[in-house]
């Protein structure tokens, strides 16, 4: 472990170095644990009159999650100067003969981020945190797609939103999948018989938007990030996420453990200025559960196949994707009756 | 008499957890060591029960498939029939793989009775599932995670 981090922090400080044509010299070079999709390092270089702060992050070899270092490229370079605060990116690289693995430089910025099971985290912040983080949601799903350079992530397909990401999810669960779950099955069948309403304009959705993926300071949310998984699709499918009661486990009317869900929702409709068909939010909340054990089992396939025995991996296959089993649960006897 | 597995599992977890992850300085490592010991004190938690859960649950699948065999199509009674709740013996791996077959056959079960939509014979089944999922939750577990990723 140290002999790799010692190897890839001087591939990388020469590489900057070369990039930048400035000779540093590396201050500090850190792993940051946790995330399953990309290596993250938060790097310190100085030269003789420069200091900089720097996040690298690297595709896994192994990852859960596909996705390519372009989207979250393209999703930073679209809100650089927005009211969303994201981190200013300085360079792409999407050959991973370079360095061994696509990637992209980011600026550090000031904050910490928190893990999204700690309850107590934002206090006593939570209110001020809360009114940014829906905010900044309903100013991502308000944001202008088509005269950006986010025009690119648009797919076309005759499939609505809603059967493009199911489908997506349903096929992870299938390939991953090391053992039967009738719980789970109810709950894609579910999906499948009572599709929601397909009339909102098509948005980009943050893909992964939730207590844990924002950088804050005190009682500031310094930047929004983990932009992988971003896509264009349904308004409602990062509310629902960022809704889901998984992030709130034990608070469950305080999503996020920010503010009150009522209160949430209204602060994304004003900010988006879309309405919530409340089907429609149920089935996309339904759906969060089916993304959410879709990730945990593609995480305890990594783990038992030894593509990937961060014990990461194990976590998210034994208790998030316990929590998620458990919400469907609680939907399942409400659904039946409605067959 | 020697200590059983999962008090060895146990201490085990404890040494990581207390002794050996915080007398590392890098903080990875550090917080990827803390995660293996909550892992081994989840282990060691789940250890005595994982026979008795999977036996019970079989039993109970078994029973409810046998109880409303005859609402079910030929292929399902005959699929039913040949599945007998009688391993040879009681080791997880066995009982797994017995559970398993159960629960594939549940979730045929599911469909044809969503597709007949035999509403109270579906609701019937809604305790076999909760029984199934508290035999493995973990969440009440969640303190540990949230320390595993910090």
């Amino acid at each position: 472990m140290l002999e790799d981090l010692k190897k890839i922090s001087e591939d990388f400080v020469k590489y900057y170095s070369n990039y930048k044509k400035i000779s540093y010299e590396i201050s500090s070079f850190e792993r940051i644990f946790g995330g399953a999709s990309r290596e993250t390092y938060k790097v310190e270089l100085s030269s003789k009159s420069t200091k900089e702060k720097l996040i690298y992050r690297r595709t896994q070899q192994s990852s859960l999650i596909e996705t390519e270092q372009i989207t979250e490229y393209l999703a930073f370079k679209a809100f650089e100067d927005s009211i969303v605060p994201v981190p200013r990116i300085h360079l792409i690289e999407e050959d991973e003969g370079v360095l061994g693995a696509p990637f992209i430089i980011l600026e550090q910025l000031d904050g910490e981020a928190a893990s999204p099971f700690q309850e107590k985290i934002y206090s006593p912040n939570e209110k001020a945190l809360g009114m940014q983080f829906w905010t900044f949601l309903g100013e991502i799903t308000k944001f202008d797609i088509k005269s950006s350079n986010l025009n690119q992530l648009i797919k076309h397909s005759k499939d609505p939103y809603w059967k493009q990401e199911l489908d997506k999810w349903v096929k992870v669960i299938r390939e991953d999948s090391i053992g039967v779950e009738p719980i789970l099955e109810v709950g894609i069948r579910d999906l499948y018989r009572t599709p929601p309403n397909n009339n909102q304009e098509a948005c980009l959705v943050h893909g992964d938007y939730r207590n844990g993926n924002f950088l804050f300071k005190g009682d500031t949310i310094t930047g929004i990030l983990d932009w992988e998984m971003a896509h264009i699709g349904d308004p409602l499918e990062d509310l629902s996420w960022a809704l889901s009661p998984i992030w709130c486990w034990k608070e469950q009317s305080r999503p996020g453990y920010l503010i009150d869900r009522a209160q949430a929702l209204e602060i994304w409709k004003k900010t988006s200025g879309l309405e919530i068909d409340p089907n429609s939010l149920s089935w996309w909340e339904l759906f969060s559960c089916i993304k959410g054990l879709a990730i945990w089992i593609s995480a305890g396939n990594e783990f038992i196949t030894q593509k990937n025995n961060d014990p990461i991996n194990l976590f998210s296959a034994w208790i998030p994707g316990d929590i998620h089993l458990e919400i469907i649960l609680e939907k399942i006897e409400k659904r039946w009756k409605l067959l | 008499m020697k200590p059983q597995i999962n008090e060895v599992l146990l201490n085990l977890a404890q040494e990581i957890i207390y002794k050996f992850s915080p007398a590392l300085n890098n903080e990875y490592d550090k917080s990827r060591l803390g995660s293996w010991g909550a892992i081994s004190l989840i282990a060691a938690l789940q250890f005595d029960n994982v026979a008795n859960a999977l036996y019970e649950e079989n039993r109970l699948i078994n029973d409810w498939l046998n109880d409303n065999l005859g609402l079910f199509s030929d292929e399902l009674i005959e699929e039913v029939k040949q599945t007998k709740n009688n391993p040879k013996d009681l080791k997880v791996s066995t009982l797994d793989s017995l559970n398993q077959r159960y629960r594939s056959i549940m979730v045929k079960a599911h469909i044809e009775l969503e597709n007949g939509r035999k509403v109270h014979v579906l609701l019937s089944s809604i305790n076999i599932l909760k029984q199934m999922h508290s035999n493995r939750k973990v969440s009440n577990l969640l303190d540990l995670l949230a320390e595993g990723t910090n």
